[in-house]
This record gives C-alpha cells, sequence and structure tokens, in this order.
C-alpha cells in the first residue's frame, strides 16, 4: 500500500460514506417498491480497470465482484457528461444479470481526464417481454425476458438520448414509472460525482488514484488474513434445487474448493448443464459475485472493518464449465438466477466447512418466494394481485448456537407481511403466523424453525401461487452430525377432512372457505442432537418449538410430566454413541437415496458428455436419460427424491448405459457437441 | 413580584444533570440559571435525584417551597430495556400468533455477519399465551374466550408468575372492543397485576409493531410505578411539593400520573430533550437550521431542526425492537469521548465502535483503562487540560494517556518525541472524518445540505470536536450554549407538555364517498380524548392545540408518507384538498405526484401540544474585552497552535475571540479552531464561524 495509513483509513472512510450517499440519494428519490421497500439496488465506485473499490455496508448484501469492463468498453470512446446504459447479461459481461436490472455507468471526469466510474442499478418493474414484471421461471430464452439494450449512451455530453427513450417507453409495460426511478439513478450517480471531486479536492488527484488501488489491497490483505484460517485442502461437495420449473428433473450444483494458503479456488466442474427456464446464472466464465458470496459473508463476519471493495476477492479464483447452470451460454433465459444462486451459495458452504467446520453454518430452509393471492377486489371491481406474505425460513444453527428462528441468515433479506396489512387489502383472514414445529434439523445446535403460515379465503374465485418453492425433494442437510430441516409443504385445508398435499405448486384455485397452509423447513442442525443439553430441549418442547416425539426419537431426551427424565434420557441416550465427526453431514433419507444413484462420478461423466451434446437437443436429452433412470420421475406426487429411487442398483446400472451410449454417440459424431464450441 | 422555579433533572448511566430556573419578576427580563452535576447512583437512583436536587438548592439558595415544577428526564427504563432487567411481562395474543415477538418482520440484524448473536425475544416463550380473541379486519368477532376460559387462563398468568400482562388482539387497533373487554376480565381475576390492552395504549396497524410497543410499556411499568413512588416520597421530604413532569421521547412532558401508565413514552426522554434545549436555542440565536450533537461518554447522537422543531421518527429502535411511537429523531453517528483507538493487523488506525465507556473509561481516568480514547487524544493535544477536568474536581493522568498513545505511534512507525502527539492528532483526523461522513449522509437521506445548517455541539465532549468536525462536514458556523454539559436537563424545563394520539383506520380519498366524514369523525374522537387527557394533567396547563396530521400512501404501495393537516383542512376541506396536500408533499419530497391516482389515508395522527410557560436564557452582563488567562500549546490537524486561554465565565455578553482558542468551564471545553472567530450573545451563547 501507498498511501500513509492514517490517510488510507479516512479515504476508506469518505469513499464508502461517497457509496452510501449514492444509495440513500436513490432510495429517497426511486419511485416503484423495488427501490423502496425492496431495496433491490445496489451502487458503488468503479476504479479504472472495471473493479469496485468502495461500496455502501447499509443497503441489503450487496454483490461487490463485478467486471465493469466489457460495459465500459462496450460503449466506446468516453465524454465528459455521457452515461451508459445497459440490461444485457451477456453484453456486459454478467455485470448485469437479468434484465429488469437497469444499470448506469458514468465516467467521473477531472482536469479532462477520467479518474473513477460511478454505478448503479435499480430492478425496475418491467422491461417488457412475455409476462408482466417480464420474469417468469417458464421462459425459456433471454427474448422472452424483454428488451436487451447493450452498453449505450443514455447522456451524451449531459443530454439525454432521446431516441433510445423513445425506443424504451414503446418496448415496456411501466414507461414511467421507469423513468422516474431513472430520474432516481441520475440523481444518484451524481451524487457519487460530486463527493469524489470533493475527495480529489481534499486529497489531490494522484492520491485519490492511488487510494483506488490501496483500499483493494488493503481488503485483499484482510481477506487473505481471513482465509488462511481455512486449512490447506481439497473440499467437494453439491447440493440440489428440487427441478428447473419446466422439467421434474433435479438441478445439481457441485463445487471443488481447493484452498491453498489463505487462497481459494472455486471449480463448480461437475454442476448441471443450463436449463430451458430461467435458473440460468450469467456469470460469463468470470469470477463472479453469485459464485463467491460465501467467501465474501465468511470474510466480513470474522473482520467486520473489511472495506467492501473487489479487494475481498483477490484469492480468490473460480471455474465454470462453459454450457453449465452457473456459466450458460446466450441466449439462456436468467430471470430468476437468484433462486441457483441460492443453492450455489449453499454448495460453497458445505465445500468450505470441510476446512473450517466450526465456522460455518449449516443451510437456512432454502427458499425465498412470495406466496401471492389474486382475487376479484370489490373495492376497485378489479383483478387484485398481491403479496399475502413471504416465505421465509430458518437459519442453519453452527457451532456454539442455534439457528434464526424464521430469519434467513443466508442470501435472501426478504421481509414478512402483518397479517392486519393483509386482511386489510384482500378477502382473506390469516390464522395462523408462527414458527412451524418440528421443522428445524436437530443438533446439538439446532436450526432455526422455518415458517407456518395459514390462510383462509373469505371470497371464491381467488388463486394463490407460489412460484418457485423449493426443498420438497431435497433437505436443508445437518451438519458435524446434526440433523437435516424439514421438507417443504403446502396444504389444502389442513386439519380437515379434506385435507391434502397441494405439493410443489404453481397456481391453485381456491374456494371461499378454503385454507391454505404454508410449511416452510428450517435451517440445518449443527452437532449430534444427543449431546444437545437436555434442559435446551425441554424448553423448546414447552415452546412448541420441538415435539416431544422428536425430543425422544431425535434428542433422546425423555419428557414426562413438563420435565425431564433424567433415568429415561440417560437410557435413551445410551442406546447409540454419540458422534463427535465435525465433517458428517446428513443430507436426509431422500438425499441418500438420490446419490446412490446418481453418484458423483457418473454425474462428472454425465454432465461432460451432456456438455458435449448440442445445445440444441442438450435438454432433451438429458430428461430422456432421467426418465429412462427414474421411470416415475414425472409423477407430481412423487415430491420427494427417495420415493424416485426403487431400486438403486438397479437404476445405477440404467444410468451407466445411459452414460455409455451418450459416450458412443459423441464418438461417433465427434465434430458436434460443444466441446469444439469452447475452443472457439 | 418574582416568578416560582422550575428544576429539570437528566438522570444519565454516569452523571445526574439538574438545572434550576427561573426567579425573573413577572413579564419582566431576568431570572437565573444555576447548574449542578452528580454521579448517578444507579442501585438507588430516587435517592440521587434527591440528594443532587438538595446540593443544587443549597447552591443556588432557593427555599423547596418556591419551586413550582420539577421536569425529570431518565434512561432508567431505557437501560432496563437493554440490560434485560424489567419485569416478567405475560404476552396474551390471539391464537395463531403466540411467535409473534419471536418472528418480528423477519429480517437480520446484519446481514455481512451471519455470526450474529441471537436476539432473546422480551417476552421468553413460556409468557406467551395464545387465546381465542379475534376480530377480522371489518370488526366481526371472529373468536371470543368463553368465562371459563378466561378463567383457567387468568389461572395459568398466576402460576408462571406474570407480573405485568399485556393483551393483543389482531385488528383490535380498528375494533378494540373485544381486547378491552379480555384485559377488563384478566384484570378483575388478577387484582394489582397491571393489564395493558394494545389497542388502549397505542392503537396503530401492524401487530407486531403494536405488540412492541405494550410489551416495551409492560417491562418497564413495575420499575418506573416503584421509582416515581419513591421520588415523590423523598421530594415530599425534602419540602418539594411542585407538581413532578416528565420528560417524553417526542421532545414535551407528561404529568407522573400519565408517565406511570405509559413509560414507553418515556423511553429516549433523554436525548430528545437535549434537542428541545437546541431548538430553543435555535430562536434566540437566530439560526433556522441547526444540526445538534451530543457527544458524550460512549457516542455521538445527531439531530436535526429546522424552524424550532425538530425532526421526529416513527421508525427508531430500541435494541433490536422497532419503536413505532413518534420520537425526535436522535441517531447514534459513532464516536464517543470513550472510543478506542486501535490499530489493525494490517497497520491502519482505527477509531471505535468499540468503547471504553465509563468504567474503565480512558487511560487518562485512572481507572484501569489500558487502551486508548477520543478523550486520551484530548489530553494529548492540549485540547484537555488534564488539572482541569470537570472544574478540578477529576484531574486526570495526562502522562499515562501518552503512554498509550506512544504505543500507537510505535505500530504507526512515527518516530521522535512527537510521535504520540501526532497518533493523537491523527487518531481525532479518522474520528472526524467518520462523523462528518455520517452527517453528511443523513443529510443525503432527507435532502438536506449540511451548509445551510448550524452546528450546535453539547454533551461533554461536542464542543471539543465541534469546529473539527464542522470544517470536515462543510458546517461554517457553529454555536455552543452557555452550559452544554446540562443542556439535557435545560431542555427538559423549557419542553412543552405534549402527547402523541394514533388511530389507524384506512380511508380512500377519491374511491371512498364517505371517506372525509369518517377522517372528520375520527379527528373529533382524537380531539376529545386528548382534551380529556390534557384537562387531567393538573394545573401547570392552561390550554392546549392540537395538530392532526395523517399517514398517506399511493393505493398498492408500501411507503407512507405522514401529512400534516390544518385544521380548516380536516373540518371543511374536501377530498380533494386533503388529498392535494398529500400529493403536494410527495412531490416536494421526491419530485412527482400521480394527482390521478386515489390515495390511501391508513393512520391518522393527532398531536396535542400545551405549551408551558416559557423560559428563556436569563441575559448575561455585557463586556467587550475578553481577558486571555493564560496560553497554550494545542496539537491540531499537524501542526501546533499557540492557544490562549479563557474561562467561559469571563466571557460576557458582545466578547470577541479569534481562534486559536480554548475556553474551559466546568462542565466541558471549546476549541475555537485558528480560522475561526467567535463572538458571544446577550444569554451567553458562543457563535463561531471561519474568519473572512
Amino acid at each position: 500500500m501507498q498511501i500513509e495509513p492514517v490517510v488510507l483509513e479516512i479515504l476508506n472512510t469518505r469513499a464508502a460514506a461517497a457509496s452510501e450517499e449514492m444509495a440513500l440519494t436513490l432510495k429517497r428519490t426511486g419511485r416503484s417498491l423495488y427501490v423502496k421497500e425492496a431495496i433491490d439496488f445496489a451502487v458503488g465506485l468503479v476504479d479504472l480497470e472495471g473493479k469496485f473499490f468502495a461500496t455502501p455496508r447499509n443497503f441489503g448484501s450487496a454483490l461487490i465482484d463485478y467486471d465493469c469492463m466489457p460495459t465500459i468498453a462496450g460503449a466506446g470512446e468516453l465524454e465528459e457528461g455521457d452515461v451508459i446504459l445497459t440490461n444485457h447479461p451477456y453484453f456486459s459481461g454478467g455485470l448485469v444479470n437479468h434484465t429488469p436490472d437497469l444499470t448506469f455507468i458514468k465516467p467521473y471526469f477531472h482536469a479532462g481526464r477520467i479518474v473513477c466510474y460511478g454505478y448503479d442499478f435499480i430492478h425496475s418493474t418491467d422491461v417488457g417481454g412475455k409476462v408482466p414484471s417480464s420474469i417468469s421461471p417458464t421462459n425459456s430464452e433471454i427474448f422472452q425476458e424483454g428488451l436487451l439494450i447493450p452498453p449505450l449512451k443514455i447522456r451524451k455530453r449531459g443530454r439525454i438520448n432521446d431516441d433510445l427513450i423513445a425506443l424504451y417507453r414503446a418496448n415496456v409495460r411501466t414507461p414511467d414509472l421507469n423513468l422516474q426511478d431513472m430520474s432516481a439513478m441520475f440523481a444518484a450517480i451524481e451524487t457519487g460525482e460530486r463527493r469524489v471531486a470533493e475527495i480529489i479536492a481534499d486529497f489531490g488527484v494522484e492520491t485519490f488514484l492511488k487510494a483506488q488501488r490501496d483500499l483493494q489491497e488493503y481488503a485483499a490483505r484482510k481477506s487473505r488474513a481471513v482465509l488462511r484460517r481455512i486449512p490447506d485442502g481439497e473440499y467437494d461437495f453439491w447440493d440440489f434445487m428440487d427441478d428447473d420449473a419446466v422439467t421434474p428433473i433435479p438441478v445439481r450444483l457441485r463445487v471443488r474448493a481447493t484452498v491453498r494458503d489463505g487462497t481459494v479456488h472455486l471449480d463448480y466442474t461437475g454442476t448441471d448443464p443450463q436449463v430451458l427456464s430461467a435458473y440460468n446464472v450469467p456469470t460469463l466464465s468470470t469470477r463472479h459475485p453469485w459464485l463467491t458470496t460465501r467467501i465474501m459473508h465468511y470474510v466480513t463476519t470474522h473482520d467486520p472493518t473489511t472495506p467492501l471493495n473487489a479487494g475481498i476477492f483477490e484469492p480468490v479464483t473460480t471455474h465454470v464449465p462453459v454450457g453449465a447452470i452457473l456459466n450458460p451460454e446466450f441466449p439462456a433465459a436468467t430471470g430468476v438466477r437468484a433462486a441457483t444462486a441460492y443453492r450455489c451459495n449453499d454448495a460453497a458452504t458445505g465445500a468450505l466447512s470441510h476446512g473450517v467446520p466450526k465456522d460455518m453454518p449449516a443451510p437456512s430452509g432454502g427458499a425465498m418466494v412470495p406466496v401471492v393471492l389474486a382475487e376479484f377486489d370489490r373495492r376497485t371491481n378489479r383483478r387484485n394481485v398481491l403479496v399475502l406474505n413471504s416465505i421465509i425460513v430458518g437459519s442453519g444453527a453452527r457451532y456454539g448456537s442455534d439457528g434464526y428462528d424464521g430469519v434467513d441468515g443466508s442470501i435472501s433479506t426478504i421481509r414478512n407481511t402483518p397479517a392486519e396489512k393483509s386482511e386489510l387489502e384482500a378477502g382473506v383472514e390469516i390464522l395462523e403466523y408462527r414458527l412451524n414445529s418440528d421443522s428445524a434439523g436437530p443438533g446439538r445446535w439446532r436450526g432455526g424453525l422455518g415458517l407456518l403460515f395459514t390462510f383462509r379465503v373469505t371470497q371464491g374465485g381467488s388463486a394463490v401461487l407460489g412460484r418457485g418453492l423449493e426443498r420438497f425433494r431435497f433437505r436443508p442437510w445437518g451438519m458435524a452430525g446434526g440433523r437435516p430441516g424439514a421438507n417443504m409443504r403446502v396444504v389444502l385445508n389442513r386439519g380437515t377432512e379434506r385435507e391434502r398435499d397441494l405439493g410443489k405448486i404453481d397456481m391453485v384455485q381456491l374456494d371461499e372457505g378454503d385454507t391454505v397452509t404454508f410449511m416452510t423447513p428450517g435451517g440445518g442442525g449443527y452437532g449430534d442432537p444427543f449431546l444437545r443439553d437436555p434442559a435446551a430441549v425441554l424448553r423448546d418442547v414447552r415452546a412448541g418449538h420441538v415435539s416431544a416425539e422428536s425430543a425422544e426419537r431425535d434428542y433422546g431426551v425423555a419428557i414426562r410430566d413438563g420435565a425431564v427424565d433424567g433415568d429415561a434420557t440417560a437410557a435413551l441416550r445410551g442406546r447409540r454413541p454419540t458422534e463427535s465427526n465435525e465433517l458428517s453431514f446428513d443430507f436426509g433419507p431422500e438425499r441418500a437415496a438420490w446419490d446412490e444413484v446418481f453418484t458423483d462420478e457418473r454425474m462428472f461423466a454425465l454432465n461432460r458428455l451432456l456438455l458435449d451434446t448440442p445445445a440444441s437437443v442438450r435438454q432433451a436429452v438429458r430428461r430422456e436419460v432421467y426418465c429412462r433412470v427414474v421411470p416415475n420421475l414425472e409423477e407430481p406426487e412423487k415430491l420427494a427424491a427417495n420415493e424416485l429411487i426403487t431400486d438403486a442398483a438397479r437404476q445405477g446400472a440404467l444410468l451407466d448405459r445411459e452414460i455409455a451410449r451418450l459416450d458412443e454417440a459423441r464418438d461417433a459424431d465427434p465434430g458436434s457437441g460443444r466441446g469444439s464450441a469452447s475452443q472457439r | 413580584m418574582e416568578n416560582g422555579y422550575r428544576i429539570g433533572v437528566d438522570v444519565g448511566g454516569t452523571f445526574t444533570d439538574f438545572v434550576l430556573a427561573g426567579g425573573a419578576r413577572k413579564n419582566g427580563p431576568g431570572g437565573r440559571l444555576v447548574f449542578h452535576k452528580e454521579a448517578s447512583t444507579s442501585h438507588e437512583p430516587a435517592r440521587g435525584v434527591a440528594e443532587g436536587l438538595a446540593t443544587l438548592l443549597r447552591k443556588a439558595e432557593v427555599a423547596p417551597a418556591s419551586i413550582e415544577l420539577v421536569v425529570h428526564g431518565t434512561t432508567l427504563a431505557l437501560n432496563a430495556i437493554l440490560q434485560r432487567k424489567g419485569a416478567r411481562v405475560a404476552l396474551v395474543i390471539s391464537r395463531g400468533f403466540g411467535d409473534t415477538m419471536v418472528l418480528g418482520r423477519g429480517g437480520l440484524p446484519n446481514s455481512y455477519n451471519y455470526k450474529h448473536p441471537k436476539q432473546e425475544p422480551l417476552v421468553p416463550s413460556d409468557m406467551v399465551f395464545e387465546v381465542a380473541a379475534r376480530v377480522g379486519a371489518d370488526g366481526r368477532a371472529l373468536a371470543r374466550p368463553s368465562e371459563e376460559e378466561v378463567r383457567e387462563l387468568a389461572a395459568a398468568l398466576e402460576i408462571a408468575r406474570a407480573e405485568s400482562i399485556v393483551v393483543v388482539v389482531v385488528n383490535a387497533y380498528a375494533h378494540p372492543l373485544l381486547e378491552a373487554e379480555l384485559a377488563q376480565a384478566l384484570a378483575e381475576h388478577l387484582p394489582g397485576i397491571p393489564v395493558t390492552a394494545s389497542a388502549a395504549l397505542w392503537p396503530e396497524i401492524r401487530e407486531y409493531e403494536r405488540a412492541t410497543v405494550c410489551v416495551l410499556n409492560g417491562f418497564v411499568h413495575p420499575m418506573m410505578e416503584r421509582y416515581y413512588a419513591d421520588l415523590a416520597v423523598r421530594l415530599a421530604d425534602l419540602g418539594v411539593a411542585a407538581p413532578v413532569h416528565i420528560a417524553t421521547s417526542n421532545g414535551g412532558t407528561v404529568s407522573i400520573a400519565t408517565a406511570r401508565r405509559r413509560p414507553v413514552d418515556t423511553l429516549l426522554s433523554g436525548p430528545a430533550s437535549g434537542v428541545v434545549a437546541a431548538s430553543r436555542i435555535s430562536r434566540t440565536a437566530g439560526e433556522p437550521r441547526i444540526i445538534s450533537l451530543d457527544m458524550g461518554g460512549t457516542s455521538s447522537d445527531l439531530a436535526v431542526t429546522r424552524d424550532g422543531t425538530p425532526e421526529y421518527t416513527t421508525e427508531t429502535r430500541i435494541g433490536h425492537l422497532p419503536l413505532v411511537v413518534p420520537v425526535v429523531n436522535v441517531r447514534a453517528i459513532g464516536a464517543g469521548g470513550g472510543s478506542i483507538v486501535w490499530i489493525d493487523d494490517q497497520g491502519v488506525l482505527k477509531v471505535g465502535p468499540e468503547s471504553a465507556g465509563a468504567e474503565p473509561g480512558p487511560v487518562c481516568y485512572g481507572r484501569g483503562g489500558a487502551r486508548p480514547t477520543i478523550t486520551d487524544c484530548y489530553v494529548v493535544c492540549g485540547l484537555l487540560d488534564p488539572a482541569h477536568f470537570l472544574g478540578g474536581r477529576m484531574p486526570l493522568d495526562g502522562a499515562a494517556a501518552e503512554g498509550a498513545l506512544s504505543d500507537i505511534a510505535g505500530r504507526l512507525r512515527l518516530r521522535g518525541p512527537e510521535a504520540a502527539v501526532r497518533a493523537a492528532d491523527a487518531a481525532l483526523s479518522v474520528a472526524t472524518a467518520h462523523m462528518a461522513t455520517e452527517i453528511s449522509k443523513n443529510m443525503a437521506e432527507n435532502g438536506f445540505d449540511a451548509r445551510d445548517f448550524a452546528l450546535v455541539p453539547f454533551g461533554g465532549a461536542g464542543p471539543t470536536h465541534a469546529m473539527l468536525l464542522a470544517a470536515d462536514a462543510g458546517i461554517s458556523r457553529v454555536v455552543v450554549p452557555l452550559a452544554p454539559g446540562t443542556f439535557c436537563a435545560f431542555g427538559a424545563i423549557t419542553a412543552d407538555l405534549r402527547r402523541d394520539f394514533v388511530r389507524s383506520h384506512r380511508l380512500t380519498l377519491g374511491l371512498d364517498p364517505a371517506a372525509v366524514e369518517s377522517l372528520r369523525s375520527i379527528v373529533r374522537e382524537l380531539q376529545d380524548e386528548a382534551a380529556r387527557w390534557v384537562e387531567s394533567e393538573g394545573e401547570v396547563v392552561r390550554s392546549a392545540i392540537f395538530e392532526v396530521s395523517a399517514d398517506m400512501q399511493y393505493p398498492r404501495t408500501a411507503f407512507e408518507l405522514n401529512t400534516s393537516i390544518p385544521a380548516g383542512t380536516w373540518r371543511d376541506g374536501s377530498a380533494e384538498d386533503i388529498a392535494g396536500l398529500f400529493h403536494d408533499r410527495h412531490e416536494r419530497l421526491y419530485g412527482f405526484r400521480d394527482a390521478t391516482s386515489p390515495v390511501d389515508i391508513t393512520t391518522v395522527r393527532l398531536r396535542a401540544v400545551a405549551p408551558s410557560p416559557r423560559i428563556d436564557f436569563p441575559e448575561i452582563a455585557r463586556a467587550r474585552a475578553a481577558q486571555a488567562f493564560g496560553e497554550r500549546r494545542v496539537f491540531v490537524k499537524g501542526t501546533w497552535h499557540d492557544a490562549a486561554l479563557f474561562r467561559r465565565e469571563d466571557l460576557r455578553a458582545g466578547a470577541r475571540l479569534a481562534g486559536p482558542a480554548v475556553i474551559e468551564q466546568e462542565d466541558s471545553t471549546v476549541w475555537l479552531a485558528p480560522g475561526w472567530q467567535a463572538t458571544v450573545d446577550s444569554v451567553g451563547s458562543l457563535h463561531a464561524g471561519e474568519a473572512g
């Protein structure tokens, strides 16, 4: 670091504050709910290499590790007063990762030269495309996800590009709302520009330029120091999403973390190929923030003074094969990429936990979707579509602490809706909004409990939507002897004669008086539950968080007449040795059955072959393979993965045969695959 | 004939501050202002108050009988909550909602720290009792407990040894009857245990937030009852027969009777009183826009006052709990005098967030603190005279401070005899840069510009740091009140009687033809309730004014904007007139309006204000000349300055000073930076500004 440490700390404060002021300006002047309520926006200051050197701390969980250079270079020569606009995931090199994210970059000039760039984006309400709001899990091509804007100048030398605005207005459903949000984006990016000018006035331009590098180096040193906590080694892990919304095939995310002296390489080879839905994460073969979120949180948790800039990622490298769901090829749809990134984060957590089991939490319940009600609004005589509440899950346990109950501690910052508000806005009664008993993974430290949300519709003709619900097939796993959390459930008319599990719903029509119950998974447990303090188990039983049956079965704690029965507990716990292996994961019976057929070796082979299959037929081939190996895969009531594995040996052999068949087909036609494409 | 005297008391964690004011001839100028500071007695707080009060009366030579009002602010209740030392509160809540206090709104306290400690709810789960009591949004009773169920519930509450009971029925904010009946029935079964119905205390929509207001209230209710009873006895023993008012978080006061019922209204009274005092200064000093800075031992708090009115918020937090009652918007902006200076593993100098607090305190306090703090930096740089801290009552160990900062200097690779001084100066620069950026951020959040504001520093360290901070924050004027160390106590006695009333009720202007009539009847009900309350507050109060406002929004947005509605408009205006107020405010704040859209009113608010008789700052004698009593070398921003030394009590009205100078006073030290000038106004406030 070139600058003396006192000045560096002051510049650290000043640069971070400049970015926070940008965020505050955007929040204050923005119009849409995405900006005002969901805080679905980001800002930052970017150095001459396109890397973030300052981002705000107090706005959600920013994604810092983007490369802005493709966007900057894509707009051609830049002059004072220019502002670049893009929303193109592929042409922006992954800076944008779904089309609603309108993104600005403005070069900041001093004495005729560019000294850094300002950046901001908002998730805009709609950018056109197939469905309102532009995003649907079932979109298969990015062209269905709205107007695509490559890096273009929306302002040239301070003058608005009216042609671009006219084209834009003609292509989106909510142009006025979006343009008001864009005004806020201009205001924010200009706030940053003013603050940068003040910093230069106070410290000089040369010091400011050096500081951009020094602040990243400072963060890099802190990051490296934290990452040295992880012992050298190679750590493998994989986790699953239930499916990709258009096929019932689970999506596998596989990572190998290679740690050497505080550097981490994350290799996602073995991950499933890109899908024909909107779950693809466009990382464009770069070290991308969606791949490295867990590492950032690991660093900031263990050294909270780490400046939030790209330096955090300097000790980190990544690799994802082209064509995988985490590195899709144009024009794969990317609208709901966050759902995949969420699970990718769980997988990275699992991998790193091999090295530092005491530092890593078990996974959260693993879903983040709104529960949406569509009804006829008698007040306005219009169809009313509103978010009744949000699916929030419990957090994973970690060494020394239970998970947060009813709070997701991973990457979701979703919040709930007051029942009194929902009842005012919609024809519903909220019957229950409480913690979901026995949903948390048992453990010496148990997972945080998921939620139980029941509502009754008070008028007919309503429908409930819960697109993107997760953890039906596989559970949030337990760590270090801890047990997995419960599966997701959605139940119609729970506790009545008409009770029925709805399974994975898309849209369900409801009759007047019907109730729907969402039971969300808790987080995974940590440590052998037989080692849990019986008093803590008793507390949970008394609070209704854990049933007496679960206390006996899962914790080996016998509770009689509201107290712990010491002798019976000793007897229960004496029946099996306690586990003290920090590297013992419990994925639940679903995953155990599935992995017996779909072993890591087979999946490596299968996915390599699938990536060599032409993109146009890849998903059809994949579906064919799975349907042959798992004949009842497409039966909607067979949700849990272990119900799909009826004869693991036979199904394994079938899979081997399919792999061999694909191998032969490739050998027969070596030029057809996109193995060649990757060498282009 | 003389007016009586008023006494202000502010009980803080470390010190209790007293101020006595009044004694002017009726309708005449003059009057006196006497200050006193005493260590707090946290185990027996009323004793400390009574003893300090006795000392103050002796010091002022005023008879207890000539006291006409005592106004009291305290952080007792707040500290009890932060330290989880309150009553065993039982929460009785509609079936299905027993986990409301655990769930909150579901957010994470800190998304960059997944090891952030779990927050325990104020009511443990075994003290939550679900009950079959439920009202629909339309007011229909969906479930009503039988007498038998109520009896069983009361028995269970007794077995649970509940000391305070809170009843929350979902939708009671709009339809309070069922909840009130249940609370009444429980109170009859359990005499002697306070029972609070949520809608009786704060009828605002959002069950978690309303329940939190009630639980906080119930948590501190018994201890505050005991405290106020103890205090009353001790004051009577002293011969003080005057009524006692309690300072509130909204910058007002209420009678002790109200405060006993509604302690939740008093939680943040200390900081709020300081802002009220600053708003008074605002008038006398001719500074319409003020940023007040209360810099004490553990933190610095910031608030904005415009045209004599502080900014309010309904989104504050007590620890991790949201508090939705309106309070003066006071925000912590980081370092206080006790903030620790340290060097991280990468060799970079940091200040805070850890604080040495009052115990062990800064190194120079000599109470075992080993890590240097901001106060140690003041001492080493010469900004504070170690021999005259607290008027010489608490000598500081300057050598120890220097030793601790030498270690810092060593780690910064600073060499030579001035290394410690340079390290101290560097730490002050780092702390100042941080505070200045916090001010900028606050301004950005509200769309203000710091350059339009004057800074009013108070608290022990505020005046020492103010001009360092002003320069960094782009503020060019600083007004230092006469007694910055006891400013909050002064604010309390100048505060008006004030209480906020609320009623959530959705009305849609532009869609619902009866909306305006409904609004009028809600306001009238609130006004009647407020008038009855004012009446009951006693003789100190004469007449009250009522300020009406409403939280409004465009339908289907979740972002409400509180908009004030003048009396003429709510009485006689049309729906368009009222909606117009919202459109205007929306456009002013956010730059656009949606004039064709209906407008939802979600919550109606009414504030009752009964102005207290004015207390002016007494005028001080005039004299142009200000006599320095010496000179001291002060190291600031990398250079030594020969600063003239003044005593605050020697500065008369009209005096002019030029920086660099240090003005010492019993409760603080003012640093007048080089290039700054100061004049003393008629009530002793020091107006400092950049020369030229």
